[in-house]
């Protein structure tokens, strides 16, 4: 498969749309369009790879825990607020 | 237009906060050590300042303690927290010298003859998943954030790394849910360029 080294204009409106194809934001006849275009594309395709790659990598960040030390800090902020202010809330007014 | 499925971590808030509501102890418990986990996870990749992180838990400890006992929607608690989190984080923010002011053209992150989007793949062969528990991919991503102005790297954690639907983030932002996807569009790409040049 050859690659351009410039995007055409009908690839670069493809581009402005990849995010919403990954994120199934689009209609099922854009989603079909967009998906055509990339299997036959290898710029695109490639593009719509990187993109993939970089959102699995940002999800596996937003798995990060603090560390031990930051939530023992943490529990004890808790306990310190509960002995101070009670360990259940007030219940909600009736409506 | 589809919108994302609620997730499950959204649908754990809303359990929790309805039963803290009603006097469980150990919701309330859980809820106010997952308002500091945010808080944490914010300060650290959105403002980058560690330092301040332990404060924003705080602010987010009491907020959520205060604000639960009220709340008539539980649903809504996710994005308040959030909001609650973001505005922590700025509060005790101070500006970093050379932060960028704004995201790079597409013309500058696109594809072109020398541009940093070549053919090239740094790892060809490797599945999403693999490259994502490559620690030095990680390190890069968490560099690549900092490439990005401090509004678009709050909607890419927010999205990305938090879950959040795009009109959740539309409301913790304070902007459309269009133009939520218009600017988290253009924050890949250029992340997608930055991981691309540091892999070289």
């Amino acid at each position: 498969m050859t690659v351009p080294t410039r995007p055409s204009a009908r690839c670069r409106a493809l581009l402005q749309e990849l995010s919403r194809y990954l994120d199934g934001d689009l209609t099922p006849a854009r989603r079909r369009t967009v998906e055509r275009h990339i299997n036959a594309c290898a710029c695109c395709g490639d593009v719509a790879a990187r993109l993939r790659r970089t959102m699995a990598a940002c999800r596996a960040e937003g798995k990060r825990r603090p560390p031990r030390d930051v939530m023992s800090r943490a529990a004890a902020r808790i306990r310190a607020l509960v002995a101070r202010e009670g360990p259940t809330l007030a219940p909600r007014p009736a409506k | 237009m589809k919108q994302r499925m609620v997730t499950k971590t959204g649908d754990e808030y809303t359990d929790l906060v309805r039963s803290a509501a009603t006097g469980d102890a150990e919701a309330l418990g859980r809820l106010l050590m997952r308002a500091q986990e945010v808080a944490w996870r914010f300060s650290t990749s959105v403002c980058g300042h560690a330092d301040d992180a332990e404060d924003a838990m705080q602010e987010a400890l009491i907020k959520t303690y205060r604000y639960v006992g009220r709340i008539r929607e539980p649903e809504a608690f996710r994005p308040w927290l959030y909001r609650t989190v973001r505005n922590a984080c700025l509060m005790g923010r101070r500006k970093k010298a050379g932060e960028p002011a704004r995201l790079r053209s597409l013309d500058e992150v696109l594809p072109g003859p020398d541009g940093p989007m070549r053919p090239d793949a740094p790892h060809p062969g490797k599945n999403p998943e693999q490259l994502a528990d490559n620690a030095g991919l990680r390190r890069r991503l968490r560099t690549a954030l900092r490439t990005l102005p401090g509004p678009s790297r709050a909607i890419v954690f927010l999205r990305e790394m938090e879950g959040l639907s795009t009109r959740e983030v539309a409301k913790v932002m304070g902007i459309s849910e269009d133009n939520v996807k218009t600017r988290l569009h253009r924050a890949r790409v250029q992340l997608q360029a930055e991981l691309g040049r540091g892999a070289k």
